[in-house]
């Protein structure tokens, strides 16, 4: 069972100073309560009050979810020094990151529930579809990507490498298709743009070559770039393929290996 | 400096072929005395362990630990571009796996080195109650009738006469004998009769390398795993663990 400490009511105080000195070292804390938050590093911000649950992790994140909305209002991957003190009626989260510098700054008034915990979790976190299997499913769907796209063939090699998907359009353009898993950022666009420059040089520029970058999202700047080479951004249902595909967990009925090993 | 050379790029090609079908990514584990590699598939359901000693090797460079990750996938590919007798150089060029086969031309690739995590595992001294040297080809015939049948494969000893391997599915049954009087089965050690499932989606992973060793040792016991080792045709060895399939 994991170690679990939980401070509400007239325990609240007793929390309040657990988290105050620097016993939260590699533990978990949750504090439930209404607070407010200054941001500054990137860019700036501020959070009036609000009731907001403030996260902890043994590694130093820090994360700010309101009552809504899966992503957290305010963050710090991880952080160099978090610092918990009180300064008047409020309770203060100070945590800074120095490279590149960032820093939150968070006041809590009426705390409503203070968690201390240490948990364990050493289990390996496996994705079930790889880029591989996104590529092979397209290959054989290309109308997902566009409607009339014919696959050519898949991992093309030219000369700077391999394209994922080579294809044609119904107005029999060449198209080359790069897929993504996660987020397509500028990398990806130049990968793009080298494939496409090398098909240029080898068919001339009179041949007509599109770049279809395939990705589950795409950063602003990487959209940008995209755009400017002229090149074209397709979304991708991660969870509609993976529907699609219909594959289960592939151990079946098989049991893990290492129940017997360890 | 690390640069090793294996005699047969089509042997190396069947090591491969198995990790390929196993894993995406895994990582050599280069060290002087030798060549080593030791995963699980991401479902953990197999594990692949190999050893080859450095004196497996026409030439063996390599003075302290170095760990060698790759894309499996993409090394099988370049590997397929070699014929039986080609010579394999491997070495490490910065962030970049050398691979050269050398035949009548000589053919050069680099990929890019991947990071890959590595996982301790434990060494496994698992008692099996069935050991048996079979002659790979039966085997490797029995793994395919079995295929074509099903998803299951039934390995069975009851006594030292034979070993019964049956594919078992939906669709049907397939059963082949393995029996000292064919020819198939050269030494068969029954402790305990036994009778065990495996995936037949794992199983065929090993099938490359039925080509390359000629004999495999099979060993078993009821509800436990499936150890096959295969011999590597110069030295070294290759071992693939399998867990059970429940009934």
């Amino acid at each position: 069972m994991a170690k679990i400490r939980v401070y509400v009511g007239q325990n609240l105080d007793k929390g309040i100073k657990l988290i105050s000195g620097e016993a939260i070292e590699k533990k978990t804390v949750i504090i439930i309560g209404n607070c407010r938050i200054q941001y500054e590093g990137r860019g700036v911000s501020r959070l009036d009050w609000g009731e907001r649950i403030i996260m902890i992790k043994s590694d130093g994140s820090l994360l700010v979810h309101r009552p809504f909305g899966y992503l957290p209002v305010n963050w710090q991957p991880e952080t160099s020094t978090i610092h918990i003190f009180s300064r008047g009626e409020y309770l203060c989260v100070k945590a800074v990151r120095s490279k590149p510098r960032e820093r939150v700054f968070i006041e809590l008034k009426d705390i409503d529930m203070i968690v201390v915990s240490e948990l364990e979790d050493n289990a390996q976190f496996i994705e079930y579809l790889s880029e591989a299997e996104i590529r092979d499913f397209l290959a054989s769907h290309p109308e997902i990507i566009e409607k009339g796209l014919r696959t050519i063939s898949v991992e093309k090699n030219i000369e700077p490498g391999f394209i994922d998907l080579y294809c044609v359009d119904e107005k029999d353009r060449i198209v080359v298709v790069e897929i993504k898993r996660h987020t397509a950022t500028v990398n990806a666009v130049k990968q793009l743009s080298t494939y496409i420059n090398a098909l240029r040089r080898e068919y001339g520029p009179n041949r007509n070559i599109r770049g279809i970058l395939v990705a589950p999202s795409i950063t602003k700047n990487a959209h940008e770039l995209l755009v400017k080479l002229g090149m074209e951004y397709r979304r991708i249902d991660l969870k509609a393929i993976y529907e699609k595909i219909g594959r289960t967990i592939v151990r079946d009925k098989s049991k893990s290996i290492l129940e017997y090993i360890e | 400096m690390v640069k090793f050379t294996y005699p047969d790029a089509k042997y190396f090609r069947g090591i491969i072929e198995v990790l390929a079908k196993t894993m995406d990514e895994a990582c050599f584990k280069v060290t002087p005395e030798g060549l080593k590699l030791r995963a699980l598939d991401p479902a953990h359901v197999s594990l692949v362990d190999l050893e080859i000693p450095s004196s497996a090797f026409v030439e063996y460079e390599c003075e302290e630990e170095y760990r060698l990750g790759f894309n499996t996938t993409m090394l099988l590919k370049l590997l397929k571009r070699g014929k039986r007798g080609d010579m394999l150089d491997i070495s490490v060029e910065e962030e970049y796996m050398v691979i050269e086969i050398r035949g009548p031309i000589t053919r050069r690739y680099k990929i890019r080195l991947l990071d890959v995590p590595e996982v301790e595992l434990p060494q496994m001294e698992l008692p099996f109650n069935v050991s048996a040297i079979v002659i790979s080809d039966p085997l490797k015939n029995a793994i395919k009738d079995a295929e074509a049948v099903g998803d299951t494969l039934e390995l069975e000893a009851k006594d030292e006469t034979a070993l019964v391997i049956r594919g078992k599915g939906e669709a049907g049954e397939t059963e082949t004998i393995i029996s000292q009087d064919s020819g198939a089965l050269i030494s068969l050690k029954v402790s305990e009769p036994s009778r065990a499932l495996y995936a037949l989606d794992y199983v065929k992973n090993v099938l490359a390398l039925t080509k390359i060793a000629e004999s495999v040792t099979v060993e078993f016991s009821t509800a436990m795993p499936l150890k096959l080792e295969f011999s590597l045709p110069s030295e070294g060895r290759v071992i693939y663990l399998l867990a059970p399939k429940e009934e």
